[in-house]
Order: C-alpha cells, then structure tokens, then sequence
C-alpha cells in the first residue's frame, strides 16, 4: 500500500514529517519497506500547450510540435502519438533535469533540432506508463511547474492482513494521529440533491445476504466523462492508480482514502434499472473489465455476482464486467457502495485467480458502517468535477445491521501478558469507551476494526500504543519441571555424533530438497515391491521436476554428485541426514531420518590411491555405529537392483534391518550422468537409536602369556570370511582369545577357482600359562574341522 | 727375549692395537682387528710368560694385563661408537619432509545450515529448552487451524502452501510442532523445535524447501518482558555482549501481541551499512505471546498460563553471518561451496 504524505497531510490536524511518519509506523506495527521521494529530481518541466504540428520531414515517425509554455514558443521533436494540437503537455525544456539525472540539451534528431522534449509519465519518474505523452488536464495553465505540481513523498507500506483500516489514506492517518496526538480531519461530502428519488430510478434485491450483508446504490445523472483535474491525477499517480477519466478517478480515489471499493455502473447499461445481487447461475459467464471471459460457477463453486434483471454484470467485490462500464459516452451512473463478506470475495478472487484493489480490501475486511459516507463522498467530488444532479434518498439494502463489538479489558490482563502497566486510553483509535471502573474498561469496537475481536486484541493495541519496545527485559523463571512427550523428542545429540564422525571419515555434509522428481525416482531400478518406486505426490508442485516426496536421500545425492562432476569438482563425498517419505494407505506419509552417503571417485595421492571400495564403506558403517558406542552391525548379502549383485549387502543388528550399502550399478550412475565408481550407504536412525548398548561388564586381564599360531588355507573362491570365523568358533575352544584374517590372496600360483586365507589366532587363559601341548591340542581341533567341514587344505 | 724386549713388545703392541682398533672404520675391521691384537698377538705374548725369569713375572704380568684392558676397552668404545654411528645413518633414513600432506582420507565439512542449526540449538538447550521435532507433512488442522489460522482468511496467503491430498499439507512453519508439544504434556513448557519447512516460493533470497528454528515457552506468569528478556540473551550469546533488540509490533495469527525482532546490524555495529540498508537494524526473528485462542486449542486454561513463541530463519542467519547471498546454493551441495564451511 503506498501512501501519500500530502494526502494524508489533509486529514491531520497538524503537520507531519516523513520521516517522523515512517519511524512512528514502524514502531506501531504497520512497516515502512521504502520511501519514494517524487518529482525531487525534475527541473525546468513546464506545463506547455501544443499550439501547432507537422510531420517530420526526414522520418515518418516522428513529429514537429511547436509549445507555447506562456512565456515563448519551441519547436519540439516527438515521437509519441497519442496527443492532439490543443493538448496540454509537460514539456521539458533546455537545461531541464529528468530522473536518472538526464539533462536536456538541444539536440538534432533526423537533421532538425529538437528544442527540449515533451514527457510520458515514466520519463517524470511518476509512473510506469510510458506508451504516449501525459496528456494534462486541458484546464492546466501553460507554464505551471510540473516538478511543483508532482512533488511529494510517498511510503510503501507492507500492511499485515490484520489490518484492512490500513489500506487507506485515513486509516493510516488515524494511527498517525494517534501517535503524534493530532486530531484527524475526516473529509466533507457536500451534495446538491435533486428532488428525485433514488428509490423511483433503481432497484436493489439483495437475494444473497450472508455473501452481502448491505449494498447501497445511488444515482448521479448528467455527468460529463473527461480527464481529470491535475490534483486527481496526481494523487492517483502517487499511489500507483492509472488514472482513466474523472468519474473512474473518483472510485479510485475514494478507495485509497476511505478504503471502501466503490464500483460505477452506466445506469442504461442495466437491464430495468435492477440490481440483484445474487449467486451465480450454473454456466453462467460475465466477460470482466480485463477482457477476460469468466465462468462464475462449476462443481458447486458460487461466486456472487451483481446482476441486473437480466443478466450478471459484476463479480461482487472483485471486478465489475465489460457491458455496464462507464464509457466517455456515459451520461448517468448507479454507484454502487457495499460490504462483502470477505470469504465469499476471497473464495472467488482465489477460484478466478484475481486479486484486485477492491478484493484484496473486500476479503481482509471492509467497514459495513462506512458504506453510504464513501458513496457520498464520491458523489460530492462527481458533482464538482463532472457536473450532474445527484438524486436524493439511498436505496440502502442493510436488512440485519452488523453491531459493533463491545469488550471489557481488565488491567490485571494488560499486566499478566505485557508484564508492565501500560495506560489503556484507546480512544485516539477510534474505540468508544462506554464504561470504565477500577478494575475494567468496556469498549465498544468500531466496526472498521474487524481485527478487534477479543481482549487480548485490546491487550495488543495498548502495547502498541505504549511502545512494544518500552517494555523491560527479564528473563523468565521458569519451574524445571518441564518434560516433553517422548515421542516428540529430537535424537539431536546422537545424530550430532554421527554428523562428525562422517566428517572426521571424509565426508562432507549435503543438504538436498526433500521433493524431486518422480522422473528423477523412476531412474532408479527399485527392488520389486519396494515403496520407494510409489512416491508420495505433491498436489501443486513448485516445478515438474520437483513433484513427489523424496522416498530416499539417493536421488538427491545422485544429482548432487552428478552436479560436482558437472563442475569438475574430482571426488566427491557427500552424505545426508534428511527424512524421507513412503506412502501410507489413507494417512499420511511415514516419515523416517535417514543417515546415506555416496563416496563416488577415487584421489591420486602422493602416497598412492585414495580408492574407496565395498569395505570402505563397510568400515564406514562400522565407524559410524562406533561413535555411537554400538557394535558393529553384520552384513547379509542382498540383492538390490540399483546395486551390483555380490557387492550389495542389507546392515542388520540385533535382529533388525538398519540398512544397505554396496556398489551402485553402472547402468544407475550412467542415468545420472556420473562417471566412475561409486558407493552407497544409507541407513534408518531410528532404527539404529533402538538398539541395545551391549552392558559393560568387565573381565580381568590375563597374567599370562599369549600364543599365536597361524593358519594358511586354501579353499574354494566362494567360501566366504563369515563361515571360516563361524566354523572356528563352533570348536568352542575355551583358549582361543582372538581370530584375525591377515592375508587374502587370489590368483597366479593358486588353482583357478580357489583363493589363500592366513588366520592368525591367539590363545591365552587367564588361569595359567599355556604349554605347547594344550594350544597345539585345540589348533588342531580347529585346523581338523576347517579341513573337515570347509573343505580346504591346510598349506 | 730379555725381559725389557718383552716389556717393549708389549708396549709397541697395546699402543698399535688399541689405535687400529679406535680406528677401525666399519665392524668387521674391528672384528679383524680383536682377532689380530686380542685374540692372537696378546695371547702370543702372554705365552711369553712362562719363559719370563721370577722376579720379572710381576711386572710383565701387570703389563700384560694393562695391554689387554686398554685393548679391551679401545674395542668396546670402538664398538659403541660403530653402532651409534650406524644407528644414525639408519634413523637418517627415517628422516621425512614433515610438511608433505598427512596421510588419511580428508575431513569433511558440515553443511551450514546444519552448522548454524546446531549452534542456535545448543543455545536453547543451555537455557533449559528441550528439542522436539514433529512431521513435515502436517495436516491442516495442526498447521493452520489450531494455530489460529481460520480458513479463507487472507493470513494464510502470507504462507504459500504444498498441498498432497485430503487436508494434508507440506507444514509450511515449525509452529505446528507447538501444537503437538503443548498436546503432549502438561505446562510448563519450554521446547526449540528446529526443522525444515516449505513454502510455494522460489527465488534468490526464497528457497520452496528452508529451516526454521522456533522456541515455546508458557507457565504461569510469563509476559511480553520474558520473550524480551530471552530474545535479549539468546542474541548476546549468538552475536556477543552488548548487542541490541528492537521490538516492532506485527501480525502473526498465532500470537497476540506480536512482534519481529531486529538485532542492532553486527556488521556496522548499528552505524549503518549495506547489510542493513543503513538502518542499523537487521530483522531476525518473529515473536509474540501465544494467543489464547492456540493455548485453547491445546487444552490450557489461558486465563491461568501464558507463553511466549519465536522463531527465526536458520538459512536467513546463515546468510548473514557467512555473506552468503543466494539461498540456493545451499541446496546444490557443490562441494567448492561446502569446503569452505
């Protein structure tokens, strides 16, 4: 909302200062995003008339015009169109100054020099409409200093939706007022009534009364439609409003004062002189002022609509229609003046995607009781501006007036939310106080507050009104008792833990958007049946490549790695602590932490590679479950399409699936345009935070010696670490203190298929020292039933 | 051979001996030389002795056994002093150019909204507060309606919003987690709930996907002076002693008054900047005190508790503590970008 310091000059009983104005607001609630000083940099622009013209002689575009300011006469070049000889210009004139700091100098354009330059309104920085010159009242006297006529300050005003009294000249002026302890001016409406009565010219049925609770129409006869006065343009232009002739203006103008949209119908463009405000017929159209055809009714959607007795000729509180529009040919006008209820405007704007100047009023709230005043006010300015008899009497269709709200505010409230005794003297808000005593004071609400609706509301403008930033700092004291409900509770210290230890392992930390795209999803071959393939959809996605719930982390981090190669960024190690998503019949999503990562490429060092593989990652998870102080998981080969089969594997821990980890298959990384190896880890945190920390129970060190012996086998290629070790420890010998796998080697020199394994294994008591005899005794066990049960041979 | 030859023997032969033994260059010369001095020619002479005549034995023995310990001893210290020498040209080997790249797989780097997340947590819970999480796909119930929200109300546009289907939605604040927190236990209640939130929005300074970090605080006797005075610390300890709040009053549904909170600009200490636009003030939080109508919600009696709420945006403060000027860099995990973090 831009607001005109000016403007709001006329309704305050004292002067104020911008700056004074903007920090008050500010400090009230109602923040000022940017002060626009208008007309500062214009210089030498004068009001010129355009007294003759002929075309350019050396360009088809261009025209020569020849001004006259009042005091002489200058031949122009122009290339804009929409002027007639006659008209009233701003003429810029030699040595003149222009926004942008663009001085005029004369300059020869095709040969003929132009002395000075006739200005759009874009050129005078005044607005953005640059398609012709700014054409002046046709009143406005030769030689008037544009630059004196424009100069004003104007503050741009992000208004909370709290705050429809603020969309406008006098409600920002009575916050003003209130602040600075003036008193607010509001305007006259002067009328010369012709003995005719409304009530004989138009009719109103109101049929829908929740959607309008009051609609009042009133006739204004014999007007004549031309440009408007200089002071009107101005205004509008200050706060952005185009301005379109002077009964047009007016409305607007009205608006952005009073803050109640007003709308002109040509009162022979409605059928039978008839309003009806009623719902919208099924299939019914209206074509709006925008040129737009608009249906305004489908699958049990009703906009309300203005009608006349025959058709619909207005969006009620949204946008009026192309038949009943005031034309330059327009003689008398119903103006419409009414209240709409603001879910019914807001339902509708939202349904046609309009948001207009009046619906954006309309749905955050109007004044029902300041109806007939900005009818009248906007009659008063048709009269003296575009002549016409205003006919006497309203039709005012008001069948159960809204009351306006009483509310008590207690003291003892103001102190138990503010923490201060803040003084509670409403009236300079417009508040009525109808009873006060020690205790209380009862307000009655003005109804252009419908954000006033309880006491705490008062609370809040009491605190305004004293300065929210007065108030004291304390810190509170609070009983220690507090204990939130566990199944809320965040396990941010453990998974702080894991954070670093990634960290300290290589990895660096990824932050992904938890939508991607389904497309992206069904890149990936998922195993079949797996929920990760039936993403969870957004109904109004933000692009198309963003339109399901991440059912994994690995399609971010896939394209993330994707981009750092793109880039050429080397290696790269991300991981990621994210929810995913997986949907869930009838409810919503399940939503679980997950902790994956993706170790893509290997380093040259200078002490060799850097190249991580399958048990790379496998120690990943085993640090990981370490800075957790919990065992290491075990590994299960698993097959998972989007992992190379044989160097997949599911993490399970004491009885529960945890996670996965494995190769990423080539075909996947090629989808992803990734080049290289690359290796997947991805587990749930929940589950992880489930799981039993073994009890520490401590066991006496052994006085005595250790012996190792040492096992070289050779065995079938297939035969995997976890049944050697498996084997070794059914032998149950009580000696054995440690296995530990210290040689792995598999081709030349061994027969094809098979592979060498060399154990060594540690035999300690802890009640006597070992003899030879009794270690060989259960080595030997062991070596037999390896022999035995594995099928290798002892080398 | 006269006793006084035998003398001078032996003489000549511990003077030569115990200088080719203190000079051998390497052990086996020493070797050679123990052989030939200790092991051969002292024992030659030693041999002598039974030839030598009675009254001279004394004096020859004594000779005798001097040669042999200054040999001895010329060995011995040889032979340290070999073994120190070569001990030294082993460890010389050892030597390294100790500013070569250490050996191990490079640390990593935590992401900055992580970073920046856990030190405002970690504030928090200094100050007593636990950390409580809720989902991100809320109903509209939870996001919306009990935090104050009516339906068609023009508040909700201050929010664009995900929708999936029926009423969920994607939470578009952390706030909804206030609502299951005060559900979930009884006041007093004093929980931050960090966590990402979604919004129908995306350019240089709005990301559809941020964080947020919200803190609720309700007993008896909280008021407007305790959210002050907590904002107060909370920012000290964030941006140091001495830094300033401003309160302006604004509109959030859920509270009532509300207020955003501006921090006194930390890059200009107030004296105005670029960062703050030359006002001297940087908007960092939104607050109020909770509006009864939420405390109903949740089944408090707010005539008997009130409560403050603020919240802040995590990558908004990220942004202005590392300079950071376009939010979705933070989405693209460019590793170029993470290392420097």
């Amino acid at each position: 909302m831009k607001i005109s310091i000016s403007w709001l000059q006329e309704y305050l009983s004292g002067p104020i200062l911008a700056s004074e104005v903007a920090r008050k607001l500010t400090e009230q609630g109602i923040e000022v995003e940017g002060i626009e000083e208008i007309g500062k940099e214009i210089s030498g622009v004068f009001a010129a008339k355009i007294v003759s013209a002929r075309p350019h002689p050396n360009a088809d575009k261009l025209s020569l015009c020849t001004v006259d300011d009042g005091k002489e006469r200058d031949e122009v070049v122009c290339g804009a169109k929409n002027w007639k000889v006659g008209d009233v210009v701003p003429f810029a004139k030699v040595g003149a100054t222009l926004p942008g700091g663009i001085t005029i100098t004369p300059k020869p354009l095709k040969g003929i020099e132009s002395r000075g330059m006739l200005c759009s309104e874009k050129e005078l920085g005044l607005s953005e409409e640059a398609s012709g010159l700014w054409i002046l009242p046709p009143d406005t006297t030769p030689g008037t200093d544009i630059a004196k006529a424009v100069r004003d300050t104007v503050l741009v005003l992000g208004v909370t939706p709290n705050r429809p009294d603020c969309l406008s000249h006098i409600g920002v002026a009575r916050e003003i007022a209130a602040a600075f302890d003036l008193t607010l001016k509001m305007p006259e409406a002067p009328l010369i009534e012709h003995k005719d009565k409304n009530e004989d010219h138009c009719k109103v049925l109101l049929e829908e009364t929740e959607g309008c609770p009051r609609y009042a129409a009133r006739i204004i006869r014999g007007v004549a439609i031309q440009p408007s006065p200089l002071w009107l343009q101005r205004r509008l232009q200050a706060v952005g409003v185009r301005a379109i002739s002077n009964v047009v203006d007016v409305t607007n103008f009205v608006m952005m004062e009073l803050g109640q949209p007003l709308h002109a119908f040509d009162l022979h463009c409605l059928a039978k002189q008839t309003i009806r405000v009623r719902r919208a017929e099924s299939n019914e159209k209206l074509k709006t002022l925008d040129g737009q055809e608009r249906t305004l009714s489908d699958n049990g959607n009703v906009d309300l609509v203005i009608a006349d007795a025959e058709k619909s000729v207005a969006i009620a509180g949204v946008m009026g229609g192309l038949t009943s529009e005031v034309t330059n040919e327009t003689k008398d006008i119903l103006l419409e003046s009414a209240y709409f209820h603001p879910s019914w405007v807001r339902k509708t704007a939202k349904r046609q995607r309009m948001h207009t100047d009046a619906s954006h009023r309309f749905e955050r709230g109007c004044d029902p009781d300041g109806v007939p005043f900005a009818q009248d006010r906007a009659l008063s300015l048709m009269q003296q501006l575009a002549g016409g008899e205003v006919l006497s009497g309203r039709v005012d269709a008001y069948p159960k007036p809204i009351p306006k709200q009483q509310i008590a505010l207690r003291a003892a409230r103001v102190r138990q939310v503010l923490g201060v005794d803040a003084p509670q003297n409403l009236s300079p808000l417009g508040l009525v106080k109808l009873d006060q005593s020690e205790a209380q004071t009862l307000w009655e609400i003005p109804n252009f507050r419908p954000d006033l609706e309880r006491e705490i509301d008062l609370v809040e403008e009491v605190a305004r009104l004293y300065g929210i930033d007065q108030i004291p700092a304390r810190v509170p004291k609070m009983s220690m008792t507090t204990e939130p409900a566990k199944e809320l509770l965040s396990p941010v210290t453990e998974v702080q833990k894991l954070r670093e230890a990634a960290r300290l392992a290589g990895l660096s930390e990824a932050v992904c958007y938890a939508f991607c795209g389904s497309d992206v999803v069904a890149k990936i071959p998922w195993p079949e049946g797996d929920q990760r393939a039936q993403p969870v959809r957004l109904a109004n996605p933000i692009a198309d490549d963003l339109d399901v719930l991440r059912p994994s982390l690995l399609p971010g981090l896939l394209l993330s790695v994707a981009r750092n190669q793109r880039r050429q960024r080397g290696a790269v190690r991300l991981f990621e602590i994210g929810r995913v998503f997986l949907p869930r019949e009838g409810v919503a999503p399940a939503e679980t932490l997950r902790f994956s990562a993706i170790i893509a490429g290997e380093e040259a060092r200078w002490w060799g590679k850097d190249a991580p593989d399958f048990f790379w990652v496998k120690g990943l998870v085993e640090l990981l479950f370490g800075a957790l102080f919990l065992p290491s998981p075990s590994a299960r080969a698993a097959s998972l399409p989007f992992l190379i089969e044989g160097a997949a594997a599911m993490i399970s821990s004491q009885e529960h699936l945890v996670g996965e980890i494995g190769e990423l298959h080539p075909e996947v990384l090629e989808r992803f345009e990734i080049t290289g190896r690359a290796f997947w880890l991805s587990l749930d945190i929940h589950s992880i935070l489930q799981l039993t920390k073994p009890a520490i129970t401590f066991k006496e060190l052994s006085r005595f010696p250790a012996v190792t012996r040492d096992i070289a086998m050779l065995s079938e290629q297939s035969l995997t670490w976890e049944a050697v070790a498996r084997c070794i420890e059914e032998t149950r010998s009580t000696m054995l203190q440690e296995i530990s796998l210290f040689d792995l080697y598999q081709g030349p020199n061994l027969p094809a298929g098979h592979k060498s394994m060399a154990l060594s294994l540690t035999y300690q008591s802890s009640e006597k020292t070992l003899t030879d005899e009794e270690v060989q005794a259960s080595h030997d066990a062991i070596c037999k039933a390896l022999v035995e049960k594995l099928q290798i041979k002892i080398r | 051979m006269s006793t006084q030859e035998l003398l001078s023997q032996i003489d000549t032969l511990q003077k030569e001996g115990a200088q080719k033994l203190l000079q051998a260059t390497n052990q086996g010369e020493l070797e050679a030389h123990k052989g030939e001095y200790i092991g051969r020619r002292l024992a030659a002479l030693y041999g002598q002795m039974r030839s030598v005549p009675g009254p001279d034995k004394k004096a020859v023995g004594q000779a005798l056994n001097a040669a042999k310990t200054t040999l001895e001893e010329s060995l011995n210290q040889r032979l340290s002093s070999l073994k120190k020498e070569q001990r030294q040209q082993e460890l010389k080997a050892r030597a390294v150019d100790i500013t070569l790249p250490a050996r191990r797989p490079s640390i990593g780097h935590l992401h900055p909204i992580r970073q920046v997340q856990q030190e405002l947590v970690g504030i928090f819970q200094k100050l007593g507060y636990s950390v409580v999480e809720g989902p991100e796909v809320e109903t509209d119930w939870h996001n919306f309606e009990a935090l104050n929200f009516p339906k068609d109300h023009p508040a909700r546009d201050m929010q664009d919003t995900f929708f999936l289907w029926g009423d969920l939605l994607l939470r578009t604040h952390t706030s909804p987690v206030q609502i299951r927190a005060m559900l979930g236990q009884k006041p007093p209640v004093q929980v931050v709930m960090p966590g990402a939130v979604y919004r129908h929005d995306s350019d240089i300074t709005h990301s559809p996907m941020f964080h947020q970090l919200e803190i609720l605080c309700i007993d008896e006797g909280i008021t407007l002076a305790d959210l002050k005075g907590t904002l107060l610390t909370f920012v000290e300890m964030v941006y140091g002693k001495g830094t300033k709040i401003r309160l302006r009053p604004s509109f959030f549904p859920f509270t009532e008054p509300s207020a955003e909170v501006d921090v006194s600009c930390v890059f200009c200490a107030g004296k105005g900047c670029r960062v703050c636009k030359f006002s001297g003030w940087i908007e960092i939080l939104g607050s109020g005190m909770v509006d009864p109508n939420v405390l109903i919600n949740c089944g408090y009696d707010p005539e008997k508790y009130t409560g403050f709420a603020a919240g802040l945006g995590i990558e908004r403060i990220a942004m202005l503590k590392y300079g950071v000027s376009d939010i979705r860099l933070f989405f693209e995990n460019d590793t170029k970008f993470l290392e420097q973090f």
